[in-house]
């Protein structure tokens, strides 16, 4: 993605989701196919957070939501610790991100998967696991 | 004319002839503008009269704010994010929109035979940032909806899309 704007980020190092929980980007994954933005979820109502998302991975078949052709949203649990934190994986395909770079930088838009973006497609991944 | 006997059982026909196969290559797309008017929904009346007009059932895609194109889909089974607010005002919704196309044209527009676009409205300015410029640009066809003076602008719409398609699907 060298195409890209100084200025354009590929995603956003804070999603704050309501009531439920902040999102905190923790480390920016680069692979063959794209880039994967990694976040930890810290509750911020505990028990809005257990009643809406604790069970989430548990509740869908397919845990990778992909409505925008060239992002996906995943929500893992901690593999090390039953009662850890849950961590969400915001993925960019190389290519669409390249091709969008070129367009965002002369949108004004601030990262390439914005903050907004990676809350309606949690919104989403929510209705589909039923919660 | 006489025809040696060893020769005429060549001549015979022993088998049905063989059609060529239709080419299995990749299919069109058509984009349309959701929600533009409530029968611009997959399912509904008019959506399914332009997604069907053509020889074959192209790839359907409708155009969202700020999404760009979406799969019809993604436009059935994914009520939830589609009802969720984005919190964005109306023109960073239609910049970031026109970004999001611009991108999905550079990036998917090569897996279609072509792409067929039917815009209006508040979705002609978008259309036009997004495609200016790219090199996808000369496999589109456009479809402005005509003036509202026209007694039947869908049925112009509808006409111009299947002549599109039936070109694409040749």
């Amino acid at each position: 993605m060298s195409g890209a704007s100084p200025s354009v980020k590929l995603f956003p190092e804070k999603v704050e989701l309501g009531s439920m929980a902040s999102a905190v980007l923790t480390k920016v994954i680069p692979g063959k196919r794209g880039f994967v933005g990694l976040y930890r979820l810290d509750p911020v109502d505990e028990s809005v957070y257990d009643s809406r998302i604790r069970d989430l991975p548990l509740n869908v078949d397919s845990p990778r939501f992909a409505p925008v052709p060239g992002t996906w949203l995943e929500v893992l649990e901690d593999e090390e610790e039953d009662d850890g934190p849950l961590w969400m994986k915001v993925g960019l395909s190389s290519n669409y991100g390249r091709a969008l770079a070129g367009a965002a930088a002369r949108s004004g838009m601030g990262e390439l998967v914005p903050a907004y973006q990676i809350r309606a497609m949690l919104d989403g991944l929510l209705g589909v696991g039923g919660l | 004319m006489n025809i040696p006997a060893a020769f005429r059982d060549l001549l015979r026909p022993t088998a049905p002839p063989v059609r060529p196969r239709p080419r299995k290559g990749p299919r069109p797309g058509l984009l349309l503008p959701y929600g533009l008017t409530s029968d611009l929904e997959p399912g509904r009346e008019l959506w399914e009269a332009l997604a069907t007009c053509g020889p074959s059932r192209p790839k359907v895609y409708g155009i969202v704010m700020p999404w760009g194109a979406l799969h019809e889909d993604v436009l059935n089974r994914h009520p939830a994010f589609l009802a969720s607010s984005v919190g964005i005002s109306d023109r960073e919704a239609r910049l970031h929109g026109s970004a999001r196309l611009r991108a999905w044209i550079d990036t998917f527009g090569g897996q279609h035979s072509g792409l067929v676009t039917v815009v209006a409205g508040p979705l002609v300015p978008v259309w036009n940032r997004a495609i200016v410029g790219s090199p996808y640009a000369s496999r589109v066809k456009l479809v402005s909806l005509p003036k509202r003076s026209r007694a039947e602008p869908w049925g112009y719409a509808r006409r111009q899309v299947a002549a599109h398609l039936s070109r694409m699907q040749r």
